[in-house]
């Protein structure tokens, strides 16, 4: 799996924080993702995760943008990802079963990441 | 077991390996296909299953053993040789001779089986002790036919990721198994700053079809069941479809997981609202409980459709006499429908020819739709030939190859069953008369693997079916002197290229110089050719030496019904099929007169021969002033048939003469008109061939 690159990079006008991930996640990098993640919600009110370049994510991963999605509901924030069409990261997400025609318990503003699949 | 079900069994065996006969010979061309390794391992499968539940054990354990080493082969353990094809073909032979035997009670050649499993384990080889190992599994897998949904909920303990398990690829083994419907569970999180980023928080519902058996399922998880909460239960066994009317409601399926209790349901089902939503907004669930029990609703709707549009466009088997049942009485239907309009027009009542006309209508859609029934696609009988070809070539140390084209064709049932000894018998002339062996086609600059090609198309209402080679073609001068050493044409004769190469149609002829197994002992072509007209077909060859010959069966579509023409010979009705009639022309006694006593009209500055079937049939009383003359193609010749009045074109239903009267010449059958009166069916190239027969 490629080495992973996380970038965080602040949005033209500001309100948006982008965390741009390429290569693959694995577990080895779960807990530099997770800071990353943390970081970024702290940051911005908003939070766009670039998934465009990913090359490969484990069940870590994925569990961790979901995560990441629920603390940013639970703190009225946001947190969308960007796939870019990247059908490596909707295959792996399709496997794990986190596809979902409407979002999670915790998801009442039907920001869910999972639905649909924005590009 | 009753015999209903074996006769199913049966026919659906014999269906399969015909499938598994055409696979195999596709698979020596193409031994790579993946697909058709399949094809064939799961006809094998297939056979071995049902066979063994209906009682078939020899055939059972027989086919057992080919399975296996196609499992094999399957697996890339063993790769699709020559050989193997030709063991599975014998194999198949085997089968399908130990099918027939069960019919009537036969003892099936024992030695020949024994022969093919110790060919068969020879090939497998090495392999082999290992595969018999895991057999009784196997055998009982093979016989869990319906698939059956389960539901399996896997919680795996937070620390799973330290064992090294990757739970997606348990999820993706199960995948493999069937239609498998995946939800993840999210509920359980942590806060992401608590989140153990090397732990596992998900849990997975599952919905699972498979016809591999719960067993299957439980031995994905056998390196984690310490690790995880597994729960396996079964939603749906799907043979059972037909008798459960209704899907689960999502309460049914919610309380069958136990994520809510009876009386938490009855609670919120006594409100009137969607039960989904209610639960949730009462705080009894939560909505990823609610999104996994709506999958699994999805799931089993969706398989459920699955098999409903599966079943929708299969067929229903129906014994053929039922169908010649059926057809006979459309045939009668028609005649009394005819009968009808007659009547109705001679009364010239307005009302009952508005009944008879919609009447006529009807019929003619009921007669449409019943030959419909009949009608099959040639491709089955050209599947065999392949089969053929494939042999034949091996024993005479030729290549070729066979192409098919048309195989779509439909064609009624009873045709294709006539049609197949003449077809054989041509096919096996083209391989032993006119494909090369592979060093005189390379001398002769041709490549040296040979083809015959088959085509069956569409004509109005005939078929035709070319079967053409690119061999050798044939020698003229060859058939001049074999036709002149038989005396069937005078040593001065001078034949058109049709009427010579016509000539290997006679009785007793052939050009082959010595006799092999194959063909080569002249009584082919002549009982060809008699096959051929008994279906009122025709036969034509062209052929260029050196190039090839090809050879066009012409068949009417169908036995039961033909266009004829309906002529009237003093009192009595004749038909002449529709597809031998070129022209009709008058016949006055000038004419006669002219012609010297000699059977010939002049027509357009050409001389016709004509039968004056008055004479020939010996029908009493005087013919009108101007006769008719019905003038037909026969064999490339054009020949009359005199007449007293033509009447014009008729559908008829075709009656066989019965019996007593299957012998009589120049009569083919027989239909009922309008008016109820017999009218006979001309058999026209059997009336020429008699004249010609009488004059020489």
């Amino acid at each position: 799996m490629d080495e992973v690159t996380l970038e965080r990079v602040k949005d033209p006008q500001g309100a948006t924080e982008i965390l741009k991930v390429s290569g693959g996640v694995t577990i080895c990098e779960a807990r530099e993702f997770r800071d990353a993640l943390l970081a970024a919600l702290g940051a911005a009110p908003e939070v766009r995760v670039d998934v465009s370049a990913l090359t490969g994510i484990d069940l870590t991963g994925l569990q961790l943008l979901c995560a990441a999605h629920q603390s940013a509901v639970r703190s009225g924030k946001s947190l969308h990802i960007f796939d870019g069409g990247n059908a490596t990261f909707r295959e792996a997400a399709n496997g794990a079963g986190f596809q979902r025609h409407t979002g999670c318990p915790q998801d009442r503003a039907c920001s869910c990441i999972w639905v649909g699949g924005e590009s | 077991m009753t015999d209903l079900h074996r006769q199913a069994f049966k026919e659906e065996a014999y269906e399969l390996l015909t499938e598994l006969e055409s696979s195999l010979l596709e698979l020596e061309e193409r031994p790579d296909d993946q697909d058709l390794i399949g094809r064939v391992f799961r006809a094998m499968h297939t056979i071995k299953g049902s066979g063994s539940m209906f009682g078939f054990d020899d055939i059972a354990s027989f086919t057992h053993e080919v399975e296996t080493v196609f499992d094999m082969v399957r697996n890339g353990k063993l790769s699709v040789t020559g050989r193997l094809v030709n063991l599975t073909l014998a194999a198949r032979d085997q089968i399908r001779a130990m099918l027939d035997a069960a019919d009537s009670g036969a003892e099936t050649d024992l030695q020949a089986s024994a022969e093919i499993i110790v060919g068969l384990r020879e090939l497998a080889g090495f392999a082999g002790a290992a595969s018999a190992a895991i057999e009784p599994q196997e055998v009982v897998e093979a016989q869990r036919k319906d698939p059956v949904t389960y539901r399996i909920r896997f919680v795996p303990q937070e620390d799973i990721f330290a064992t090294g398990t990757n739970p997606l690829n348990l999820l993706a083994e199960m995948k493999e198994l069937g239609t498998c419907t995946v939800v993840a569970q999210t509920d359980g999180f942590p806060p992401l700053e608590e989140m153990n980023p090397e732990g596992c928080y998900v849990h997975w519902d599952v919905i699972l079809t498979t016809d591999q058996g719960e067993n299957a399922v439980r031995d994905i998880f056998i390196f984690v069941e310490d690790d995880c909460e597994l729960k396996i239960e079964v939603v749906a066994e799907h043979s059972r479809y037909d008798e459960q009317q209704d899907y689960k409601k999502l309460g049914e399926i919610l309380l069958e997981r136990g994520d809510i209790t009876a009386d938490e349901m009855k609670a919120v089902l006594s409100q009137q609202r969607r039960f989904g939503e209610l639960a949730v907004s009462e705080g009894i669930l939560n909505e990823a409980k609610v999104q996994a029990a709506l999958a699994e609703q999805k799931h089993v709707k969706e398989v459920r459709q699955e098999k409903q549009a599966a079943d929708a466009s299969s067929s229903i088997r129906v014994p053929a006499e039922r169908l010649d049942l059926l057809v006979n009485l459309v045939g009668e239907m028609v005649t009394v429908q005819a009968r009808l309009s007659q009547t109705a027009a001679q009364r010239d009542d307005a009302e009952l020819m508005a009944i008879a006309e919609e009447v006529e209508r009807l019929t003619a859609e009921l007669r449409d739709s019943a030959l419909n029934i009949r009608m099959l696609p040639i491709g089955s009988t050209f599947s065999k030939f392949k089969r053929l070809v494939r042999d034949l070539s091996v024993e005479l140390g030729k290549q070729i190859e066979m192409t098919t084209e048309g195989a779509e064709t439909e064609l009624d049932k009873t045709v294709i069953e006539k049609l197949n000894d003449p077809l054989v018998h041509l096919i096996r002339n083209s391989i032993d008369h006119g494909i090369e062996l592979p060093e005189v086609r390379e001398a002769a600059g041709k490549p040296a693997r040979g083809t015959v090609h088959l085509a069956a198309v569409h004509s109005g209402d005939s078929v035709l079916i070319t079967i053409a080679d690119d061999g050798a073609g044939l020698d003229k001068e060859a058939i001049r002197t074999k036709g002149i050493e038989r005396g069937i044409i005078s040593a001065g004769a001078e034949l058109s290229e049709k009427e010579l190469f016509g000539l290997i149609f006679a009785p007793g002829f052939s050009t082959a110089k010595t006799v092999s197994s194959i063909s080569g002992r002249g009584v082919g072509m002549d009982v060809v050719k008699r096959a051929i007209e008994a279906l009122r077909g025709s036969i034509d060859i062209t052929s260029v030496r050196g190039q090839g010959t090809r050879i066009t069966v012409k068949i009417p579509l169908t036995l039961a019904i033909i266009e004829s023409l309906l002529v009237k010979i003093g009192n009595d009705s004749f038909m002449m099929p529709l597809a031998l009639v070129d022209e009709c022309v008058e016949l006055t006694r000038e004419d006669v007169a002219r012609s010297h006593g000699r059977n010939l009209a002049h027509v357009r500055e050409h001389l016709v021969p004509y039968i004056p079937l008055r004479q020939h049939f010996r029908i009493t009383g005087t013919p009108p002033d101007i006769e008719q003359i019905v003038i037909t193609q026969v064999n490339g010749m054009r020949v009359g048939f005199v007449v007293d009045h033509v009447i014009g074109e008729h559908q008829t239903v075709i009656k066989s003469l019965g019996r007593a009267y299957k012998d009589t010449e120049g009569i083919s059958g027989a239909t009922i008109l309008g008016d109820g009166t017999v009218a006979l069916i001309l058999d026209i190239p059997q009336l020429v061939q008699a004249v010609e027969t009488e004059q020489n």
